[in-house]
């Protein structure tokens, strides 16, 4: 194994075990969705990889087929996300826990806060992800 | 390109007529639905479709004919086994499905429905890592229509949501494990793959091959829905409804275990007298055997506690993944067992035993009358005669008992187990009777409560005879079966993928990886 | 194909065939006559069984049928196969069956369910002729469990009984347990042998390992002992009579229920070959024999008397079958004593269920006897077909039931000399004891009936009525067998010497005459029972004054026959009755405890498995991502070199 394999394979993993974290870890649906693709994309990375070290095209063409079918998942996954949206007002995660076992207590709580959707914009919002800028608030506010 | 490889090309072209002709007709329905809205055209189209690609099947030449391909499709009798099954037990749903989805959807639903057909008979005929995931990809991706399609409420939308993302997961999972593979044996395609593997057995590669193997094992194990990857399953089915639960516990743990397969014999030989990788074959047996125990043991006693009774069968889903990864696992740990002759019998007459009894429940199931706890079953005997029969061989079945296909079903797995001569392999198969002794209680007491119960409210239900038609199939077919077993039997035997040396040496495999180093 | 060919396969197609039309023409065309195809389907089993029975022995025949398995290693064809044991069999299983039929005829009449009775009834005998038809053991293990599936579904007949739905699940769990052990049997038979057909596994018997041998014995014992409920599995039986009384008639009494003793007579081979096995066969035989016996003592249920009696008689049959340890010679002696038994066995007890069945009918299905007595003028009739099947089963010359069990006790008698002498010895008191115990709960069970003031519950509503021709007739043809299929075929060894051409037996034994010594003791045994039951419930007037004067405390506890019961036991079998009572503590405590605690845990251990499926799809991704850590981490140790 070439010293430029491994270290294109080492970015890959990493691209791959980050996107399984966020998978693990966001609340938001959308969020969650993209986390795959990222691991999708560590698996692209490595296909490449082997397929520049092994001098065969399968690698490449590998990737070429999986990018059209995340693509395909991708259109699924943001119809779902539409519909779900428009059913809970809300894109955390957490709120679809009805389906469980009978005995289990829910784990996080049953009724979405209520908070009343903003009338105006019917679009899906992305929950803000990470630690929020502080400097622009006033800025924004200033905009709307 | 030289002509032979054009010829063969050709021969392939040929030979993928029915997957060709599923393809054409879902795009005829995916186009026609929206502009003419019948329940029963559509459905029809859809059992004239499954037909016409039967009979392209049986038309095409015979299994033994057919020309050895080493391009992206094998037409090896595996392929032909997993096109039956898959063609009828795709018609079964059909069927079930005929009065269970709005009039609007027909269409689409249909359509999906040979999508998932064609892609199951392709994971059968995948001769390439990179078509045996598109071709896993081509069920996938129609089944997330087919769960939110029928029904517009939140429970069905959550149980949509969760395959979804689950199965993405379980998709980059499987596809990570896949580029190992290809980065260790420089091709995806499986001949080559089985060629290429052997000759650098001693290039240290175990512990990555362990690992690859591990991966897309575990992405598999997604789609037979087995324990630690079973966790979708109990809500997904209880959440849509009954005829799209039959269809996720069927045709996926097929496609699943026949990738398996496919993906075991390729990497480790499982014919082979000899391993290549003896080390790593015994992992697998490791794995196969903790999955298999882990899955039928947790699968039954989650089941004995259910009071919900698709719930109940999810659970009962997960222990039959676990029985049939036993016949994974022996297939692993010795060649001679004949475990994977077992598994595809066993295939087979599951996919009959839990689509036939899904298809009772979607039957039942309606609007103003839901079945969805247990004791919505009761006196099933008095109200429905006949579909209360359908159900109890069904669960008969699904318990092993005989006069039931269910019982040969898991007496081969447990032959197969036990004929490994490992310890513990033969704990295995005695947990395994153990196990379908557990089962037998809320089997049976399904049964009791149909029999035995008196009927509880007084509801008229319309009969809905697609659905009595498709359930019925299945319950002969599980009777039948019983009877005349030793058709299915050969034809699992002769499906068990074997190598053949000649295909290998005409790959020029081995100077193609000479020539890599 | 032979004559006997085509008998062999129209045997059990006849009532399956009629059992078909009953399913599916039963509740629509047939109606009230859905009993037609199954009763014709039966007269004309028994001609063809007859005809084998005539044939069978001569031809040794064995008729391939149909390949149904061939699984390379594993290869079954369904092979029926026609020999003197299997030619008993089926006569009896297919008589009988096909006198209750038509005595359901009358007894079931009117019922809802009757057409569902006749189409498993048919179904029932077909697959019992099956099984005992069969050449190999997987196909008899099939059978076997369809006959339990058979037993379990007639047990919950009425179904919205609650009773009765909780006795079949509980008839059908407990077999479950027998059966595990007797598949468990079949596939280290299998490993050893290479083969499930009799006589290929009897062919290598002397070259198998004994410990091995003694094992499939014992397993395969394992499943006799569900089946026919012997200790510790005998607690369904008694709650299978929750079912229509011509089925404890067929199924718990004179068939199903002996299959078990079929199955070892089958496998005489193996087990002469391990003796261990054999004493423990006996030992098992003779405890439940001994025990069933004891807890018949204080039932009032008339039925539940007759089922603890068949344990207690199934016991007997268990102790004669192991009765040849370290003796091959007795083998042939003993296993034919025990068919014997099993063969009368099968006509007088049927003959008490129905006779039974004829009182709950005229009673208005009250079946306890505190409730009724003095029936023999009501119900003259019925009250001396009881008393001959009461004096066959009690055993008294020259009835039926006196020749076999005379026959048991020899054998026992016989094993005493052997290389066992303590051992049997104490088996043989036993059966002896059992003997007394057997003809004194029998007749405490007429006397109580049949005997005393005339009293009818009110549920028979006055009108208590002799049963019709159609139950009578089978009635009585049972009768004319418990009366007279002793003395025909006992003393004349006629039985003996058709049952000896059944290739099992080796080597055969010496002709055994009659043993006197043994006959007095049984027969001695048997009077005193009835004579101390007649002094017991019939001179009952004058007991309690002479117990007042000498007891004047326990006056009030001999008032009235419950009382009575009591004072007997304290005075006469006290330390018996308490030892009946705590076998039935033991049963409802411990046995069913056990059960129950089988029960309990997997749920226990499923609530914890259940916590984590607590419908948040991420705890699912994560649970699912830790599985997958630790299968990688256990790859790396493993393989890392």
């Amino acid at each position: 194994m070439t010293p430029i394999l491994h270290n294109y394979l080492v970015v890959g993993s990493v691209l791959f075990v980050l996107g399984a974290i966020g998978f693990l870890t966001r609340r938001n649906l959308i969020i969650v969705v993209l986390c795959v693709e990222m691991m999708l994309q560590g698996v692209a990375l490595n296909l490449v990889a082997f397929g520049a070290y092994h001098r065969s095209f399968s690698g490449q063409v590998f990737t070429i087929m999986m990018l059209t079918v995340a693509a395909c998942e991708a259109a699924l996954a943001l119809a779902l996300v539409l519909a779900l949206y428009r059913r809970q007002r809300t894109l955390d995660v957490s709120v679809w826990q009805t389906l469980r076992e009978p005995e289990v207590e829910p784990e996080v709580e049953e009724t979405p806060p209520e908070e009343p959707p903003p009338p105006p914009p019917e679009f899906p919002r992305l929950t803000p992800a990470g630690l929020e800028p502080k400097s622009n608030q006033a800025e924004e506010a200033a905009h709307v | 390109m030289d002509s032979q490889i054009a010829e063969q090309l050709v021969g392939s072209l040929k030979l993928l007529v029915p997957e060709a002709i599923l393809i054409a007709a879902a795009c005829v329905l995916f186009v026609g639905g929206t502009i003419y809205r019948c329940r029963t055209t559509w459905s029809v189209s859809a059992l004239i479709a499954l037909a016409l690609a039967f009979l392209a099947w049986w038309w095409g030449p015979a299994a033994d004919a057919r020309p050895p391909s080493v391009g992206l499709v094998a037409f090896t009798p595996l392929a032909s086994f997993v096109s039956v099954l898959s063609l009828g037990a795709v018609a079964v749903v059909v069927l079930s499905a005929w009065n269970q989805v709005p009039e609007s959807f027909t269409a689409e639903f249909h359509a999906c429905l040979l999508v998932i057909a064609a892609g199951t008979m392709l994971v059968g005929a995948a001769n390439d890592l990179l078509l045996l995931f598109l071709a896993l990809e081509m069920i996938s991706i129609p089944t997330y229509v087919v769960l939110y399609l029928p029904r517009r409420d939140a429970r069905n939308q959550e149980a949509a949501l969760k395959y979804f993302l689950l199965s993405v997961f379980a998709s980059a999972i499987f596809l990570f494990g896949v580029s190992y593979l290809y980065g260790l044996a420089g091709t995806t395609n499986l001949t080559a793959l089985s060629v290429a593997l052997p000759i650098q057995r001693d290039s240290g590669f175990d512990l990555l091959l362990g690992l690859a193997l591990v991966l897309v094992l575990a992405g598999l194990s997604f789609r037979v829905a087995a324990v630690p990857f079973h966790f979708y399953a109990p809500d997904v089915y209880q959440g849509t409804v009954p005829v799209c639960a039959g269809l996720l516990a069927a045709i996926p743990k097929v496609a699943g275990f026949v990738g398996i397969l496919v993906v075991l014999n390729a990497a480790l030989g499982l014919t082979s007298a000899e391993s290549w990788f003896p080390q790593v074959r015994n992992v697998v047996t490791a794995l196969c055997w903790i999955l298999a125990l882990a899955s039928m043991t947790l699968g039954n006693l989650l089941a004995l506690l259910q009071s919900d009774l698709r719930r109940l069968l999810a659970y009962s889903s997960i222990a039959h993944a676990g029985y049939v990864l036993a016949g994974v696992g022996a297939a692993s740990a010795s060649s001679g067992s004949g475990g994977q002759e077992a598994v595809l019998f066993y295939l087979f007459i599951y996919a009959a035993m839990t689509l036939g009894a899904f298809a009772v429940l979607g039957m039942l199931n309606l609007a103003e009358r839901p079945v969805e706890a247990v004791e919505d079953l009761a006196g099933l005997w008095q109200t429905r005669p006949v579909a209360a029969l359908t159900m109890a061989v069904c669960l008969f079945s699904l318990t092993g008992l005989p006069p039931t296909a269910g019982f040969w079903a898991k007496l081969y797995i447990f032959l197969s187990a036990w004929a490994t001569e490992s310890v513990l392999y033969r704990v295995l198969a005695v947990a395994l009777a153990v196990n379908a002794a557990v089962a037998a209680w809320y089997y049976v007491r399904l049964v009791a409560i149909m029999y035995l119960r008196p009927p509880g409210r007084e509801v008229t239900i319309p009969s809905d005879r697609p659905g009595l038609v498709g359930a019925m199939i299945c319950g002969v077919f599980v009777l039948a079966a019983f009877l005349f077993p030793g058709w299915l039997w050969s034809a699992s035997r002769q499906a068990v993928p074997v190598p053949d040396p000649s295909v290998q040496a005409g790959l020029g495999w081995e100077r193609a990886v000479a020539r890599d180093r | 194909m032979s004559d006997l060919d085509v008998a062999l396969r129209i045997v059990p197609a006849l009532p399956l065939v009629g059992s078909i039309l009953t399913a599916f023409l039963g509740n629509r065309l047939l109606g009230s006559k859905s009993h037609l195809p199954v009763v014709v389907g039966l007269a004309g089993a028994v001609l063809f069984s007859f005809m084998v029975l005539v044939e069978a022995p001569g031809s040794g025949r064995i008729s391939t049928s149909y390949d149904f398995v061939d699984l390379g290693n594993l290869h079954i064809n369904v092979v029926l196969r026609a020999d003197a044991l299997t030619a008993m069999m089926l006569v009896t299983v297919n008589l009988v069956g096909f006198l209750v039929a038509v005595y359901s005829r009358g007894y079931m009449a009117g019922d809802p369910g009757y057409a569902r009775y006749f189409a498993e009834l048919g179904l029932f005998v077909f697959s019992m002729s099956m099984l005992v038809l069969s050449s190999n053991f997987l196909l008899l293990y099939v059978f076997w469990e369809a006959v339990g599936l058979c037993s379990y579904l007639l047990i919950g007949f009425w179904y919205e009984r609650p009773s009765a739905a909780a006795a079949a699940r509980k008839a059908f769990l407990v077999n479950r347990i027998g059966d595990a052990g007797f598949l468990l049997g079949l596939m280290l038979m299998w490993t050893t042998f290479g083969t499930l057909d009799y006589d290929g596994v009897f062919r290598q018997v002397e070259q198998a390992d004994p410990a091995t041998l003694t094992a499939i014995c014992l397993l395969l014992f394992t499943g006799a002992i569900g089946k026919s409920a012997q200790f510790p599995l005998h607690v369904w039986l008694p709650d299978a009579m929750e079912g229509p009384s011509p089925v404890s008639a067929l199924i718990h009494a004179a068939t199903m229920v002996t299959a078990g003793v079929y199955l070892v007579a089958r496998s005489t081979p193996l087990f002469v070959a391990s003796p261990t096995a054999q004493l423990i066969v006996a030992g098992i035989g003779g405890f439940t024999a001994l025990l069933a016996a004891l807890m018949a003592l204080t039932q009032f249920d008339l039925k539940r008397v007759l089922a603890y009696s068949t344990v207690s008689q199934l016991g007997l049959m268990f102790l004669a079958l192991g009765a040849a340890a370290g003796q091959p010679k007795l083998a042939e002696f003993a296993v034919v004593a025990a068919v014997f038994h099993l063969f009368t066995h099968a006509f007088f007890k049927a003959l008490l269920f129905l006779a039974a069945g004829s009182v709950m009918h005229a009673m208005g299905d009250v079946i306890d006897m505190r409730r009724f007595g003095g029936l023999r003028r009501l119900l003259p009739w019925t009250h001396a077909l009881f008393l001959v099947g009461a004096l066959a089963l009690a055993g008294v010359v020259p009835l039926a039931g006196f020749w076999s069990k005379d026959e048991i006790l020899a054998a026992v008698h016989e094993a005493s000399h052997g290389p066992y002498p303590g051992f049997f010895t104490v088996c043989y008191y036993t059966a002896v004891l059992t003997t007394f115990l057997t003809a004194f709960y029998t007749f405490r069970a007429y006397f109580l009936t049949f005997w005393g003031e005339e009293r009818v519950p009110e549920e028979a509503h006055g009108h208590a009525h002799e049963s019709g021709w159609v139950m009578l007739v089978p009635m009585a043809l049972l009768a004319v067998g418990a009366a007279l299929a002793g003395i025909l075929f006992g003393p004349t060894h006629l039985f003996a010497e058709y049952l000896g051409k059944t290739p099992i037996f080796a080597t055969h034994g010496e002709e055994h005459g009659l043993n006197w010594t043994v006959m007095m003791t049984s027969t001695l045994a048997a009077g005193v029972g009835i004579g101390l039951a007649a002094w017991l419930y019939v001179l009952s007037p004058s007991l309690p004054e002479r117990l007042r004067r000498s007891l004047p405390g326990l006056y009030e506890l001999s008032s009235n026959r419950f009382y009575l019961d009591e004072l007997y036991g304290v005075l006469f079998v006290g330390p018996a009755t308490m030892l009946s009572n705590f076998c039935r503590l033991f049963d409802q405590y411990i046995v069913d405890g056990v059960v129950d605690l089988v029960g309990w845990v997997p749920g226990a251990v499923g609530r914890v498995f259940q916590t984590p499926q607590n419908g948040l799809v991420q705890y699912y991704a994560l649970a699912t991502t830790i599985g997958l850590a630790i299968f990688l981490v256990f790859v790396v140790l493993t393989l890392r070199g």
